[in-house]
C-alpha cells in the first residue's frame, strides 16, 4: 500500500490535472431474466484541487450511483461496467473494487445521508474515528492518536469531545452522528470528499451549521468537494460549480452563478424554479409535472421531452449530446439562456391538481357547531374547526436495565390555538418540539394529559371510544413509503375507511368512489392507478393516495405531518398545492407540520413556531416570517438556504448553538434561554407572557414585554 | 406461481433444498402407489440390496424401499402438520403479545419462556410415555415445544411495524384491532415466517425420528426412526436396514434447512442483490 502511495504522490506532482476525472462512466443493475438497468449512462466529471462541485437532480436520476462507482462502493448488484476514473493522476480503471478501496483509502472521504446505518451501532465512537484515522479501533488508548482525535472533534464544533468519544451511535443525535462521519472522513487528511446528502435527513437548523462547518472544513483544508443533493438552496450555498443530472445523464454543467442566472437547460430552469423560499408568496408555487423517465423503459430522444415545454419533433427522436459551450456544457436541441422553464404554476391550469364538484358532499361540515369558550390566543378569524386548549403532553420513558426509574418526556406543555374552516395553519420547530405529538392528539392518536382537544366541536379522540363516530380529522404522514401497506392494493387502502365508515357498500359503488377520490387528488385516469401495488408509484403518487385515503371518511380537517420533507422540490410544491387547493376549495381544515418556513411561507395562512412543546410565536404567515419577533423565529428563518449564490455568499446567518435539549430535562423559564444570544437573568428565571405585536401577531419572548 | 419460481432462482440453496423436498414429496406421493404393502414379506429375510429389492428386505423380509418410501408419508405428514400448527400457536401469541404489549406481552411471553425453560426432548419422551404413541399425539407434542420461537418472531415483527404509519393509517381508516393485526400487519410478517416454519419442518421430522428410534413411534405405522429401531439389533448383519432410513432422515431435513436459509437471503431485503 504504501509503495501504491508514494506512486500517486509522484504522478499528481508531474501535471496540472484535476484531482479526479470521470469519464463516461456506465453503471448498470441486471435484472434476473430481462435487460440490465442503466442507472448511470456516460457521465463524466471532474472535481479540480480545492473546489466544491455539486451533483444535483430528483431522486431516480443516478446521482448517488454516479459517485458510489467512482471508487468502487456500487451497491450489488450494480457494476460500472464502462469508463475510466482518473483520481489524483492515477487511473484506477481496470483495478479491481477492493485495490481501489486499498490504494485510495485515506485520501478519499465520503459521508451519507444517514450516519446511524454507517455507524457501528456497538462500537464506541471514539473507537470507530480512531479505526478510520489509524486503522486500530484500540488507539483510542494511546494518548496521542486520543489527542489528535479529541482535536479533530473539537474542530468540527463538538464540545466535549472526551465525552462524546466514549459514547455510542445511538446516544448522539443525528446532527452530532453526521459530524462523526465528517470526522471519519477527514481523519487522514483526505484530498478529495464525496458528501451524498449529508443534510437531507437532518432539520433545517442543524442542516444549516453542518453546511456552515463543511464549507469552513473545506476552506481551510482545500479539499476538493464533490456534494450530491436535490435542493438548489443548498447549491447556492455551497457550490463553485454545479453538475445537473436527470435520468442517469449530465444535462448541464456550469460554474454556479451562470447557473443560477442563466441555465440554458430547461430542466435546471425548473429546478431553480421550485426552489421554495421564506421569501415567496402564495401565487409563486411552482413545479414541474410529470416524473423522472423509469430506467426500465427504452428511452429515445432527449429523456427530459416528456415534461419539457419547449420541444421540437426532433427532440423525441434523437438525443442530445452533451455540447461544450463557452461557459459550461449543456445537453439540449434548444439550448439558449431564454429557454423557457417547465415549472408551471401549482394550481394554474394543466397542473394535475384537485377536481372538485365531483360527488364530494362534504355534509360532515353542517355539523360544526360554535363552541362557546374563547381562547384567547390564536384566535382564526372564521369560525374555528380546531381548537387546541392548554394541552399538556407527556410520555414515560424507561431508565435502568429493570425499568425501574422512569423519566417523563414533556413532549407538549400547554400549548392553545384554533384552526379556522378553510384555513391551512403551519407549525413549526425542530425535531422533537412536540409538534408531531400535537398533531397526533388533533387526529385522536393520542390523548392529552391535560387540556382538550376538539375537532367540529367533539372531542378530538372520541371516535377511539365510540364505534360509531369516525375520526373528524384525518392525517397525512411524513414518509409515504411507510405510511401505505406494502402488502395492499391501492383499491384496498383506499376502499378501507369507505366501506368501515358506511359511506358505501356495494362493491361497485366502493370503487366508483375510490377512483373519484383519486381523481380528485390528480391521479388520473383513477384505473391506472388502483390495481398497483404502493412500491410501483413515485413518491409524490403515494403520498396523493395518501391524502385521497384521508379525504375519504370527509373529514372536517386534516393534519399534515412532514408531509412534504421527504420529496423531491418539484413534487413538494405539487403537494403543498394540493393542501392548499383542499383548504380553498373544500374548505378543509389543516395543520400543516415542518421543521421547514420555506414550506411554510409559500402556502400557510397563519403560523405557530413551536420550541420545546411550547409555542413561541403566532401569527399570519407573512408577518412570522418578515418581521419574526422571537430569536428562535428568527433563527429558523435564516437557516433556510437561499437560491440566489450571490445573496447567500453575502447574508451574515444566525446560526444557534447545538441541538433542542432533550424534553426530559427542561430548562427553567423560557425553554430556548440556554441557545439565546439575548438570554437574561429574567429569561432564565421566567416564562415569558403573550404580547400582541401587530393584530394577530403574538410573541411569547421577554425582549418585548 | 412462476413468479415464485423465479425468486427462488435467485438463491442456489434455495434451488437444492427446494430439489431435495420435491424429490422426498415425490417418493412419498408417488412410492407407495407403486410398491408393495410395507408390511407385505415379499422375500427373504436379510436380502442384501439387489435387483429384486432394490434397498435390501428386512428381518422379516419385508421390502425396506416400499418402507422407506411409506415412511416418506409419515415423516412429511408429521413435519408439515407440527410445524402448522405451531405457526398457528405461535402466530396468535406472538402478534397479540407484540401488539398489545404492556402486560398482556409479559404474560404471554413469560408462558413462552416456561415452555423454552423446560428440556424439550425430556418432556416429548414423557408425554408419548405416559400417554401412549399416536401420530397425532405426537405432532401435538413436536408442535407445543416449538411455538415459542415461533411466537418470538412474530412478536419482534410486531413490535417493529405496530408503530408504523400505515398503522396508523388503518386505525384512522376504522380497522378494530382485529383487522390491524391480521389484515395489516401479519401479512407483512410472511418472509420470517415463511423461513421459520420451512425450518421447523425440519426439526420437527428430526424430533419425530428422534422419539420413534427410541420407540415411542406409532407402531401401527412406518417411519424412519422407527426403521431406524428396528435395525439397531442386525446393525453389524444388515447395514442397509440402517443406512438407507438414516439418509432419508438426513436428505428432508437437509432440504428443509436448505430451503429455509435460502429463502431467508431471498426474502430479506437487507441481503437481497447479494444472494447468489
Amino acid at each position: 500500500m504504501r509503495a501504491s502511495q508514494r506512486e500517486v504522490s509522484a504522478a499528481s506532482a508531474q501535471g496540472d490535472m484535476p484531482l479526479l476525472r470521470a469519464l463516461e462512466l456506465i453503471v448498470e443493475f441486471p435484472v434476473p431474466g430481462r435487460q440490465p438497468v442503466r442507472a448511470v449512462n456516460g457521465v463524466s466529471l471532474e472535481v479540480n484541487r480545492g473546489e466544491i462541485v455539486t451533483l444535483v437532480g430528483e431522486s431516480g436520476c443516478g446521482k448517488s450511483v454516479t459517485v458510489r462507482s467512482l471508487f468502487g462502493l456500487l451497491p450489488p448488484p450494480g457494476r460500472l461496467i464502462g469508463g475510466r476514473v482518473i483520481f489524483d493522476g492515477l487511473d484506477l480503471s481496470g483495478m479491481r473494487e477492493e485495490q481501489i478501496r486499498k490504494t485510495c483509502r485515506g485520501m478519499v472521504g465520503y459521508v451519507f445521508q444517514d450516519p446511524m446505518t454507517y455507524l457501528n451501532p456497538v462500537m464506541s465512537v471514539g473507537a470507530q474515528v480512531a479505526e478510520a484515522m489509524t486503522g486500530h479501533a484500540r488507539s483510542t488508548r494511546n494518548p496521542d492518536a486520543r489527542d489528535r482525535i479529541c482535536e479533530l472533534l473539537s474542530d468540527l464544533g463538538i464540545g466535549d469531545p472526551t465525552r462524546v468519544l466514549e459514547s455510542y451511535p445511538h446516544q448522539l443525535s443525528g446532527g452530532m452522528r453526521q459530524r462523526i462521519m465528517i470526522a471519519m472522513a477527514l481523519s487522514r487528511t483526505p484530498k478529495l470528499l464525496i458528501l451524498d446528502e449529508p443534510t437531507t435527513a437532518l432539520d433545517v437548523t442543524v442542516q444549516a451549521q453542518i453546511v456552515d462547518l463543511l464549507k469552513r472544513v473545506q476552506r481551510r483544508a482545500g479539499v476538493g468537494v464533490l456534494f450530491v443533493t436535490h435542493d438548489f438552496g443548498l447549491v447556492a450555498e455551497m457550490a463553485d460549480r454545479v453538475y445537473v443530472m436527470y435520468s442517469g445523464q449530465v444535462v448541464e454543467e456550469g460554474p454556479v452563478r451562470r447557473i443560477f442566472s442563466s441555465s440554458r437547460h430547461p430542466y435546471t430552469r425548473g429546478l431553480i424554479d421550485c426552489v421554495l423560499t421564506t421569501g415567496e408568496r402564495k401565487e409563486s408555487l411552482r413545479t414541474i409535472p410529470g416524473e423522472v423517465p423509469n430506467p426500465r423503459a427504452a428511452l429515445t430522444g432527449c429523456r427530459f421531452a416528456s415534461r419539457c415545454l419547449s420541444k421540437k419533433s426532433q427532440c423525441e427522436v434523437e438525443s442530445p449530446s452533451l455540447t461544450l459551450e463557452a461557459d459550461g456544457q449543456v445537453r439540449c436541441w434548444r439550448a439558449s439562456s431564454e429557454i423557457e422553464s417547465p415549472a408551471i404554476e401549482a394550481g394554474g391550469s394543466g397542473y394535475p391538481g384537485l377536481v372538485t364538484g365531483t360527488g364530494a358532499s362534504w355534509g360532515a361540515r353542517n355539523e360544526v357547531q360554535a363552541h362557546s369558550k374563547t381562547a384567547e390566543l390564536g384566535r382564526p378569524a372564521g369560525e374555528a374547526t380546531i381548537r387546541v386548549e392548554s394541552v399538556t403532553k407527556s410520555f414515560p420513558v424507561r431508565g435502568g436495565a429493570f425499568g425501574g426509574s422512569k423519566a417523563l418526556v414533556r413532549a407538549v406543555n400547554g400549548v392553545s390555538l384554533e384552526i379556522a374552516n378553510g384555513e391551512l395553519f403551519a407549525l413549526v420547530g425542530e425535531s422533537g418540539s412536540g409538534k408531531s405529538t400535537l398533531g397526533r392528539m388533533v387526529v385522536g392518536l393520542d390523548e392529552p394529559d391535560k387540556g382538550c382537544v376538539t375537532v367540529g366541536g367533539r372531542d378530538a379522540a372520541e371516535w377511539t371510544r365510540n364505534r360509531a363516530m369516525r375520526p373528524m380529522c384525518q392525517m397525512v404522514f411524513q414518509d409515504p413509503y411507510s405510511s401505505l401497506n406494502p402488502r395492499k392494493l391501492i383499491r384496498e387502502s383506499i376502499t378501507q375507511p369507505l366501506a368501515n365508515f358506511g359511506f358505501a357498500h356495494d362493491a361497485k359503488s366502493l370503487a366508483e368512489r375510490a377512483a373519484e377520490l383519486l381523481e380528485q387528488v390528480g391521479l388520473s385516469p383513477a384505473g391506472e392507478y388502483l390495481d398497483r401495488y404502493p412500491h410501483e408509484l413515485s413518491g409524490g403518487q403515494r403520498q396523493r393516495v395518501v391524502i385521497a385515503r384521508a379525504l375519504a371518511p370527509e373529514p372536517l380537517a386534516l393534519v399534515a405531518d412532514e408531509a412534504v420533507s421527504s420529496l423531491d422540490m418539484s413534487t413538494r410544491t405539487q403537494i403543498l398545492g394540493l393542501l392548499r387547493e383542499l383548504c380553498d376549495a373544500v374548505g378543509l381544515s389543516i395543520l400543516l407540520i415542518t421543521h421547514d418556513l420555506a414550506v411554510v411561507s409559500s402556502v400557510a395562512d397563519r403560523t405557530g413556531v413551536m420550541y420545546l412543546g411550547r409555542l413561541y410565536e403566532i401569527g399570519p404567515t407573512e408577518a412570522v416570517i418578515s418581521q419574526a419577533k422571537h430569536p428562535y423565529s428568527r433563527a429558523l428563518i435564516s437557516a433556510v438556504p437561499l437560491p440566489d449564490p450571490v445573496k447567500a455568499r453575502q447574508r451574515e446567518q444566525i446560526l444557534m448553538q447545538g441541538e433542542a435539549p432533550s424534553p426530559v430535562n427542561l430548562p427553567s423559564g423560557c425553554f430556548f434561554n440556554p441557545r439565546c444570544q439575548h438570554a437574561t437573568e429574567l429569561c432564565r428565571s421566567t416564562e415569558p407572557q403573550w404580547a400582541e405585536i401587530e393584530e394577530g401577531h403574538f410573541v411569547a419572548c421577554h425582549l418585548y414585554d | 406461481m412462476i413468479t415464485a419460481l423465479n425468486l427462488l432462482r435467485q438463491s442456489r440453496s434455495a434451488m437444492c433444498g427446494l430439489t431435495l423436498v420435491l424429490f422426498v414429496v415425490l417418493v412419498g406421493v408417488a412410492g407407495p402407489m407403486f410398491l408393495d404393502s410395507p408390511f407385505a414379506m415379499t422375500g427373504d429375510s436379510f436380502h442384501a440390496p439387489s435387483r429384486e429389492s432394490v434397498l435390501g428386505t428386512d428381518d422379516l423380509g419385508r421390502d425396506m424401499l416400499a418402507r422407506i418410501a411409506h415412511g416418506a408419508r409419515v415423516s412429511l405428514i408429521v413435519g408439515v402438520s407440527a410445524a402448522s400448527v405451531s405457526a398457528v400457536i405461535g402466530i396468535v401469541v406472538g402478534s397479540f403479545a407484540g401488539f398489545f404489549g404492556g402486560f398482556v406481552d409479559e404474560f404471554l411471553i413469560r408462558i413462552a419462556e416456561a415452555f423454552q425453560v423446560i428440556p424439550q426432548f425430556f418432556l416429548a419422551i414423557l408425554i408419548v410415555a405416559l400417554f401412549g404413541p399416536s401420530i397425532s399425539r405426537i405432532v401435538l407434542v413436536i408442535a407445543i415445544l416449538s411455538w415459542p420461537s415461533t411466537a418470538r418472531i412474530v412478536r419482534a415483527e410486531f413490535l417493529k411495524m405496530r408503530n408504523l404509519d400505515f398503522v396508523a393509517a388503518a386505525r384512522l381508516a376504522g380497522a378494530n384491532n382485529a383487522t390491524l393485526i391480521f389484515r395489516e400487519i401479519l401479512p407483512n410478517t410472511l418472509p420470517p415466517m415463511i423461513v421459520n416454519t420451512s425450518l421447523q419442518i425440519a426439526g420437527a421430522i428430526l424430533t419425530e425420528a428422534s422419539l420413534s428410534f427410541l420407540g415411542l413411534g406409532d407402531p401401527d405405522i412406518v417411519s424412519w426412526g422407527q426403521l431406524l429401531y428396528n435395525a439397531q439389533p442386525f446393525l453389524r448383519d444388515a447395514w442397509w436396514m440402517a443406512v438407507f432410513p438414516g439418509l432419508a432422515i438426513s436428505i428432508s431435513a437437509l432440504g428443509f434447512n436448505l430451503l429455509g436459509d435460502g429463502l431467508n437471503d431471498i426474502l430479506n431485503p437487507r441481503k437481497r442483490g447479494q444472494v447468489r
